[in-house]
């Protein structure tokens, strides 16, 4: 495997007990530093593809390999440990809302703390001064000691990505983080997703309804349609034609923004 | 029950779905059919009560008035024994039910086969009315304050665990699937996740159940587990009325006036 | 402090320290209400638990009395099935009974209480006051009056099931019909609509399906009552119970017990898969 393939799906399935296949055979390579957008229609599977990768949901069948190693068998402690390198961030920004923002942003150095030091609250100074810089990074500093359930919701999708940086992550995962945001906070998370990711060098997925977002920031598109990959190329390359082999409609029948960006 | 208030199922309305008016039509002919039964097997009538309340009145003005207020001194002390046993309870079964709840809720448990057994029992626990509870537990055990402690322990407990489990499924799913996403172990989400987000909906719970146990604790007194439960159950069995309508009106004021405390508290709590 | 520590002081004001130099995580005062509330109500309850005098070694002693109990209970004798039956359809019937007169009286005495069908502060105050305080007495006591005044049988327990959950229904129903959009009431008053139309028409439909679930809860609860109704003298499975324990015959007790959870629990049961299915 080449040195730097960080994470590697090998033919992955997802099978529910109820017949439904969210994912068939699915092969995919992702290298550090890259920013790929993963766009398709709802029920495709794309939250299921992200959540495979910190082993949220198990695969069915197939192998999935995080920075070479095979994550699909392991158990306990192990999990752990790959979850920690892979940080994550929700449409529903999932904070605990009556901690400090401060505290949430720490809650990503969770997973290598022990249990003890972690009941009291008792991070390492040099976690909490890493907090406080991550906060400053993304221009929240000032509310550093407010409940984060005070703040807008652009506000606390930042605050994930805060606590998701802390993690020191080799993958960052963001399932539809722009989802439930106006335009406006959207950019602003859109961007700090993308300058801490490229700063850091890390490698990043983010789950898009929006395509024109997608374009905007990703270089790389891959396009799920009922559980396969329909498309997974550059972002120039995704034609009229294959987002409506990704949608399974017409074009007519889709928002994408700005229309004579694509080319036939 | 203000907690169940708020929950979701009475808030929001049935949205008008096309079965929507057929649903209240069966389910009135269901009521009327066990309604038209359970008459016929009991062979109620209301109106020989409604028609002939001479009994009833009788009762009241003979009987009942004068209200004898001193017995309600000379039972102070039981009544307090009746308020601590409410609390005590409420308050170990809510230590209880948190750490089974914990092991019951299907976001936080470490093993999910246990969400089944930790809901079963609890589901076993809490339909066998507290009464029946307290009856098994003075035939096995013997009748006294400890005894109707364990009872009234029982039932919260069991009706805890539900409503834990409840809170923590409607409030910290959200953000204990960010703490795994992180790396975080059982306990760290626990303190970090769980606490923080449900501290206020436990809380609410706790000073309900507390409301809940006084009442509960005067009838596991009537059956023997002391406290001011015992004393009414005397002297009503006991043709001694003057006494019970004091007691019975001490009863209420006490119900009465942990109703409007716990009311209060819980809004501190909830805005909090 | 250390020299980071100033230096980040500096370049953020934000920052507060510990007593010991260490960075804050959080406000001080912050979550001091529910900590404090926490200490509180932890140190009446040990309090209270103190000051009951309870034997605890000898009751824990005792336990294995309990297991014994319950090994007795499970040795299930169905030769009284007829009678525990007969008892059980008793207790259902009165819930029965108990639920619906109280939920017919509660729609009634609810629009009394309820302070957007009736202007007049006085009569919703003065009912919801006589309700509250009908509601403070538990049922068993009810149920003991009931005994006195109207004699033996099932209907000083329907009837003093009844009172109690009147009552309870008034509050909720009261409750049900606040909640009702004022809109819509003020919609069908501009339509020269009086009173007691306005409250068929508009408020009694919106609150309906309020009312069933509230309904359907109280029906658990009227059970359980019912269920121990019988163990202060008013018949029933509970008499049952109490009977047959008494009697030493625990199989038959056993028997009446699981009867009771097996009721309780498919209601519970089939309540909650109805609220599934049609509240979303």
């Amino acid at each position: 495997m080449e040195q730097n393939v960080l994470l590697k799906f090998e033919n992955v399935s997802k099978n529910y007990a109820n017949g439904v296949q969210a994912l068939k055979n699915v092969t995919l390579e992702i290298e550090s530093g890259e920013f790929v957008a993963i766009i398709g229609p709802s029920g495709a599977g794309k939250s299921t593809v992200l959540r495979c990768i910190n082993k949220m949901i198990d695969a069915s069948e197939g192998k999935i390999f995080v920075e070479g190693q095979e994550i699909t068998r392991l158990h306990g402690k192990s999990i752990r440990e790959v979850r920690r390198k892979v940080g994550m961030i929700f449409q529903n920004y999932n904070l605990v809302y009556r901690l400090s923002v401060m505290q949430n942003v720490l809650h990503g150095r969770l997973g290598y703390m022990s249990d003890f030091d972690s009941i009291f609250g008792h991070y390492k100074e040099e976690d909490k001064i890493r907090a406080v810089e991550l906060l400053s990074e993304i221009g929240l500093h000032e509310f550093m000691y407010n409940r984060a359930g005070e703040l807008s919701g652009g506000q606390k999708q930042r605050v994930g990505i805060a606590r998701a940086f802390m993690q020191n992550p080799k993958i960052l995962l963001c399932d539809e983080p722009i989802s439930s945001l106006d335009p406006s906070s959207s950019k602003i998370v859109m961007d700090n997703i993308y300058d801490l990711s490229q700063k850091h060098h890390i490698a990043c997925i983010v789950n898009l309804h929006q395509i024109d977002v997608a374009l905007n920031y990703a270089t790389r598109i891959i396009g799920l349609c009922d559980g396969q990959v329909v498309y997974d190329g550059s972002a120039e390359g995704l034609s009229r034609k294959m987002i409506e082999e990704i949608y399974h409609t017409s074009f007519d029948n889709l928002i994408v923004g700005n229309g004579e960006k694509y080319g036939t | 029950m203000v907690h169940k208030e708020t929950t979701d199922t009475q808030k929001k309305k049935t949205k008008r779905n096309p079965r929507g008016s057929h649903a209240y039509e069966v389910l009135l002919i269901i009521a009327a059919v066990l309604f038209i039964l359970a008459t016929a097997y009991t062979q109620y009538n209301p109106m020989d009560i409604i028609l002939q309340p001479q009994n009833f009145i009788s009762f009241i003005t003979n009987d009942f008035f004068p209200v004898d207020f001193s017995k309600v001194f000379n039972n102070l002390d039981t009544i307090f024994m009746t308020i601590q046993m409410a609390i005590g309870a409420a308050f170990i079964s809510a230590i209880l039910a948190f750490i089974t709840a914990v092991f019951g809720s299907r976001y936080t448990a470490p093993f999910q086969p246990l969400t089944k057994i930790i809901r079963g029992f609890a589901s076993f626990l809490r339909n066998i009315p507290s009464l029946v509870w307290a009856f098994i537990l003075f035939m096995s055990l013997g009748v006294g304050t400890g005894v109707g402690f364990v009872a009234l322990s029982i039932s919260t407990y069991s009706f805890l665990v539900r409503s834990f489990i409840e809170t923590i499924d409607e409030v910290s799913t959200d953000s204990i699937e960010a703490l795994t996403s992180c790396g975080a172990s059982f306990w760290q989400k626990i303190f970090q996740g769980v606490i923080p987000s449900c501290i206020q909906g436990f809380l609410s719970w706790f000073l309900y159940c507390i409301e809940v146990n006084i009442r509960d604790s005067t009838i596991i007194g009537m059956v023997g587990g002391g406290g001011i439960g015992m004393v009414l159950f005397t002297y009503i069995k006991s043709f001694k009325y003057h006494s019970a309508s004091g007691i019975i009106l001490a009863v209420a004021l006490m119900v009465i006036i942990v109703d409007v405390l716990t009311n209060y508290l819980r809004k501190v709590v909830e805005t909090s | 402090m250390s020299e980071v520590a100033l230096e980040l002081q500096r370049q953020y004001s934000q920052i507060t320290f510990s007593a010991n130099g260490k960075i804050r995580v959080s406000k001080p005062r912050q979550n001091l209400q529910i900590k404090l509330f926490l200490i509180f109500i932890a140190f009446i309850s040990i309090v209270s638990i103190y000051f009951l005098d309870i034997d605890w070694a000898k009751l824990f002693s005792r336990v294995p009395d309990l297991g014994i109990m319950f090994v007795k209970l499970a040795n299930f004798n169905f030769k009284l099935i007829g009678q525990i039956l007969s008892d059980f359809a008793l207790s259902v019937s009165v819930t029965i009974l108990a639920t619906v007169y109280s939920a017919v009286l509660g729609i009634l005495f609810g629009a009394f209480a309820a302070r957007n069908v009736i202007k007049s502060r006085v009569i919703t105050t003065f009912t919801r006051s006589f309700f509250t305080f009908i509601r403070a007495v538990p049922t068993p006591v009810w149920v003991l009056l009931m005994l006195v005044c109207v004699g033996l049988g099932p209907a000083p327990a329907i009837a003093g099931l009844s009172v109690h959950a009147t009552a309870f229904f008034t509050r909720a129903f009261a409750q049900s019909y606040e909640e009702v959009d004022a809109d819509v009431i003020e919609a069908l008053a501009s339509t020269g609509a009086n009173k007691v139309q306005i409250f068929f028409s508009a408020i009694l439909p919106a609150a309906m399906s309020s009312i069933v679930a509230w309904c359907g809860l109280r029906f658990e609860i009227n059970f359980s009552e019912s269920a121990i109704l019988g163990m202060v003298g008013a018949g029933g499975i509970g008499y049952s119970i109490m009977n047959n324990m008494q009697g030493y015959d625990y199989g038959s007790a056993g028997v009446a017990i699981v009867l009771v959870y097996l009721f309780a629990f498919s209601v519970e049961l089939l309540f909650t898969k109805i609220k599934l299915k049609y509240v979303k």
